[in-house]
């Protein structure tokens, strides 16, 4: 739906400004899209979506409003009507396993654990894995695990921004971290480590 | 609490998320209990494991993308209603459905009202009331607010008949 007719509404000083803020935030909205719908074209859409709500809202936001959440609230109540609007996209159920691309046979370590857990980012196969078993995941799970384990929300946040209660936020979490060590568990040592 | 309640709060425990007397339980229960210790480092895993996942690189073009939109009426009418000619689009059977309910429902009351005009006409004992009856049949959309009181006239006619009644009396 382009209006290529309609003049621009915007002045040069907030275009200006809404470049900036797409190059401050853009890596963040679109890792979280990404994290959320699992591919890149769905992810772009979302991030897109997200900023032009951002715009339009501009004349009347509040300036000492937290921009960052507003959007990440906005990248995350989208994709939620993304799964409303498309029933059709694959979900598999909560308790189905998942093949990873490596056979699901071989058993790794995380070579870095040692070093501390936030040392390094995971490799690019590891990755691959955690983002498919992301994707299987039921979505109301996956919202609930990317926003605390991924975006570092605490879980009154993430009630908020979800519109669901504590106890809820507390069981999905809990839920959606053993559904991924069951998807994950090549990755996840069983040993037992020491507890801080 | 149970160890199988307890155990369901090793995730908001990790987390820091329980409150000191819950998390007080949990730190004593975890001492005694070892499937309880290697249940929260196994959740401790998954969860470092998504704390390092990468950023993704932003496409190229997602402010280019972004920029030509810029220009679209901001008002919620125009946005709610671009929404759902979209919904439309995508549901064209729920669209179909809709515009057959939308159809009927303005058509039936016509055609009702129209009716009921040319039947007041015919049997409506007052002459404006069957001259108007007449003419807004003819186009009722010109008069609808008429049409209500054209109905009560004609039940009043028709129902009351005062006048054949009392004609008849006499």
């Amino acid at each position: 739906m382009t209006r290529s007719n309609t003049p621009p509404r915007y002045n040069r000083d907030e275009i200006a400004a809404f470049e900036a803020l797409v190059g401050r935030y853009a890596q963040r909205v679109y890792t979280m899209a990404y994290r959320m719908a699992g591919n890149d074209a769905d992810a772009k859409d979302l991030a897109q979506e997200a900023f032009l709500r951002v715009f339009r809202a501009w004349r009347s936001i509040d300036p000492s409003a937290h921009l960052d959440s507003w959007l990440y609230r906005i990248v995350t109540n989208l994709f939620i009507d993304m799964l409303r609007r498309r029933p059709r996209v694959r979900m598999e159920s909560l308790d189905a396993p998942v093949t990873t691309r490596s056979g699901g046979e071989i058993v790794r370590e995380i070579a870095d654990d040692r070093a501390g857990p936030e040392a390094d980012v995971v490799d690019q196969e590891m990755e691959a894995d955690v983002q498919q078993a992301l994707v299987a995941l039921h979505p109301d799970l996956r919202a609930v695990v990317v926003l605390s384990d991924i975006e570092g929300y605490a879980y009154e946040e993430i009630a908020e921004t979800l519109g669901i209660p504590l106890g809820t936020v507390k069981s999905r979490l809990h839920r959606a971290r053993k559904t991924l060590h069951t998807r994950l568990s090549h990755l996840v040592p069983h040993r037992l480590e020491k507890i801080p | 609490m149970t160890h199988a309640r307890l155990q369901r709060q090793l995730s908001a425990y990790l987390d820091g998320e329980l409150a000191p007397a819950e998390a007080d339980e949990v730190r004593t229960h975890l001492a005694g209990c070892t499937a309880c210790r290697e249940e929260l480092s196994r959740l401790q895993h998954v969860k470092s494991l998504l704390q390092r996942l990468p950023e993704r690189s932003v496409p190229q073009d997602l402010w280019a993308a972004i920029h030509p939109r810029l220009g679209s009426p901001p008002t919620a009418t125009v946005e709610s209603l671009g929404e759902v000619f979209r919904r439309m689009l995508r549901r064209p059977a729920l669209a179909l459905g809709a515009a057959v309910l939308i159809v009927a429902l303005v058509a039936v009351p016509l055609v009702r009202g129209r009716l009921e005009r040319l039947r007041a006409g015919e049997i409506g004992a007052d002459l404006f009331v069957r001259e108007h009856a007449l003419a807004s049949a003819d186009d009722p959309l010109s008069d609808r607010a008429y049409l209500g009181l054209l109905i009560g006239d004609a039940n009043l006619a028709l129902a009351g008949t005062p006048r054949e009644e009392s004609q008849a009396d006499r």
